[in-house]
C-alpha cells in the first residue's frame, strides 16, 4: 500500500490539455459576417458597454470547471478575486492540491503566482490566463465588425501583437454578450458562449452563469457558482 | 482526488474508536488502527475550506462522505455546486449536476483512479496503522483533541502534500478535523460533523452508473436505532 505520487495522476490530463496548443488545431467553422451597415449606432454603443460591466469592478467568485481533453474529463475548482487595483487573480484548486495561481494586473500583464507540479507555469499561461483574459476582462477598444445573418451584432478588437483577434458577438439590440470567437490568420481557434445569465444574491444585473469553450483540442464548461461584489480597496 | 481519499480512509480509520478509548496515557497508533475494524459503514457531514496563501477568505464547499468496507467510498458536494465521487470498490466514477440533471462525466485515467480506490481498500483493511511505508505518522495531544500526524514518504508526493492532520476527538468517539497541508502553504481544513456509524446504505448508494440520491441515504443514516 505504497503511496503513489499524485502527479502520475492529474498531469496525463493536463498534458493532455495542454498539448492541445501544440498539436494541430482544429480549425472552428468560421461564422458568414453582414457588413456593418451604419444602422443600428446605439445597439452598438450599448454593446461596448455591455462587454466593459458584464461584470463588476469589485467581485468575488467560485467556479466549477469541466475539461475535456481527448475525450476524457477532469473537474477543478476556481477562486477568482478581482479589484480595480489588483487585478484579476484565480487560483485553480483539484482534488489533488492547487494546480496554478495566476494574476491579470490591471496593466494586462499575465503573472504567476504559484508554480505547482500539477500544471507548468508556461502552460498556465498560454491556457489558464487566456482563458481568464478572454472570458472576465473586456478588452480597451471594440470596434463594429458587422452583423449575422440572424441580426446579432459583431464587435471586434484590432490584431493583437501575435495576430489574434477577438470577435465578440451580441444580441441584436447590443444588450447582452453570448459569444466570443478568436481568431488568426483566417482561422478560429477558439469559441465561447456565455450563457445562464443569472444574478447573484445582491447583485441587481445578470452576469452570464456558464461559459462553454471550444478551443484547440480541449473543451471547458465553466459555472459560477458563486460571485459576490465586494467594495473596491 | 487521491489525497481527498485518504482524508476519507484517515477518517474512517479512526472515528469508530469505541467505548473504553479513553485512556491515560493516550492511546498509541496502533489502537488507533484497530479502531478500524469496528466501522462497516460512516456516513458524515462535511465542511471543506481551503486556505489559499495568497488569498484573504478560504474556498469553501460542504458536503457528505459514505463509506463501506470493504471499498465503497461516496464523496458528494452540496455547496456550492453539486457533485458526487463514487466508487463501488471496482471502478469509480463522477456526476456533475448540470441543467438540473446529473451528468456522467467520462473520467480519464480510470485505472489509476482504480489504483486509488484499491489503496483505500487496504486501508479499509487496517493495514494504514501498521504498514509505515507511506507515511511517518506521529501522535500528539492537542488542547482539546488528540492528533495524528501523517508525513508522506515518498518524496515526489511529499512535494505537493506536508502532512496530513488528523484531529480526533479526545474520546475517540469522532473526528473533528483533518487538515492537509501542502508544500507551498496552502492548506485544506475538513470538519465533520453529525457522523454516524454502521447504519444501513440503501441500495445503489455506491452505484457508479446510478447512484441513489442523497436523501435516500440520508434518510436511512438517521434511521439507524
Amino acid at each position: 500500500m505504497r503511496a503513489r505520487p499524485i502527479t502520475i495522476l492529474l498531469l496525463p490530463v493536463l498534458m493532455a490539455c495542454a498539448a492541445g496548443g501544440c498539436a494541430t488545431a482544429t480549425s472552428l467553422p468560421a461564422r458568414s459576417l453582414l457588413p456593418d451597415d451604419g444602422s443600428r449606432p446605439e445597439a452598438i454603443e450599448r454593446a461596448q458597454r455591455t462587454l466593459a460591466h458584464v461584470f463588476p469592478a469589485a467581485y468575488r467568485s467560485t467556479q466549477r470547471a469541466i475539461i475535456t481533453a481527448r475525450g476524457k474529463q477532469f473537474t477543478c475548482d476556481g477562486l477568482l478575486a478581482v479589484s480595480p487595483t489588483g487585478g484579476h487573480h484565480l487560483a485553480l484548486v483539484s482534488s489533488f492540491g492547487t494546480v496554478t495561481d495566476v494574476r491579470v494586473t490591471p496593466a494586462g500583464q499575465v503573472e504567476v503566482l504559484k508554480e505547482t507540479p500539477l500544471l507548468r507555469a508556461d502552460w498556465s499561461r498560454r491556457f489558464v490566463a487566456r482563458d481568464l483574459q478572454r472570458l472576465f476582462i473586456p478588452p480597451d477598444r471594440l470596434e463594429p465588425a458587422g452583423r449575422l445573418a440572424d441580426g446579432r451584432l459583431v464587435l471586434q478588437t484590432a490584431p493583437d501583437a501575435g495576430g489574434v483577434t477577438a470577435e465578440y458577438i451580441f444580441a441584436a439590440d447590443g444588450s447582452r454578450w453570448e459569444e466570443l470567437d478568436l481568431a488568426a490568420r483566417g482561422q478560429t481557434f477558439y469559441r465561447a458562449s456565455a450563457t445562464h445569465y443569472l444574478t447573484f444574491p445582491g447583485m441587481a444585473t445578470e452576469v452570464p452563469g456558464e461559459f462553454e469553450v471550444n478551443a484547440e483540442v480541449y473543451r471547458l464548461e465553466l459555472r459560477l457558482a458563486t460571485l459576490a461584489r465586494e467594495v473596491p480597496r | 482526488m487521491k489525497r481527498m481519499f485518504e482524508i476519507i480512509l484517515t477518517v474512517l480509520l479512526l472515528a469508530p474508536a469505541g467505548a473504553g478509548a479513553q485512556t491515560n496515557p493516550p492511546p498509541t497508533l496502533a489502537q488507533a488502527g484497530s479502531a478500524l475494524a469496528r466501522a462497516r459503514t460512516v456516513f458524515t457531514k462535511f465542511v471543506q475550506e481551503r486556505h489559499l496563501s495568497l488569498f484573504n477568505e478560504p474556498l469553501r464547499s460542504e458536503g457528505y462522505l459514505c463509506f463501506q468496507k470493504p471499498g465503497r467510498i461516496r464523496w458528494e458536494t452540496t455547496v456550492p455546486y453539486k457533485s458526487i465521487l463514487v466508487s463501488d470498490g471496482a471502478g469509480v466514477a463522477q456526476f456533475e449536476w448540470t441543467d438540473e440533471h446529473w451528468k456522467k462525466l467520462e473520467l480519464g485515467l480510470g485505472d489509476a483512479l482504480q489504483n486509488v480506490m484499491s489503496q483505500i481498500a487496504g486501508v479499509m483493511d487496517g493495514r494504514y496503522a501498521s504498514d509505515r511505508g507511506a507515511y511517518a505518522a506521529t501522535l500528539t495531544n492537542g488542547v482539546d483533541s488528540l492528533v495524528i500526524t501523517l508525513v508522506p514518504r515518498n518524496e515526489a508526493m511529499r512535494k505537493m502534500m506536508a502532512a496530513i492532520e488528523i484531529h480526533l476527538a479526545p474520546d475517540l468517539q469522532s473526528t473533528r478535523r483533518v487538515v492537509l497541508r501542502e508544500t507551498n502553504g496552502d492548506y485544506t481544513d475538513i470538519e465533520f460533523t453529525d457522523q454516524v456509524v454502521n447504519f444501513e446504505p440503501p441500495p445503489k448508494t455506491f452505484d457508479p452508473a446510478a447512484p441513489a440520491d442523497l436523501e435516500t441515504i440520508r434518510a436511512a443514516a438517521q434511521a439507524k436505532p
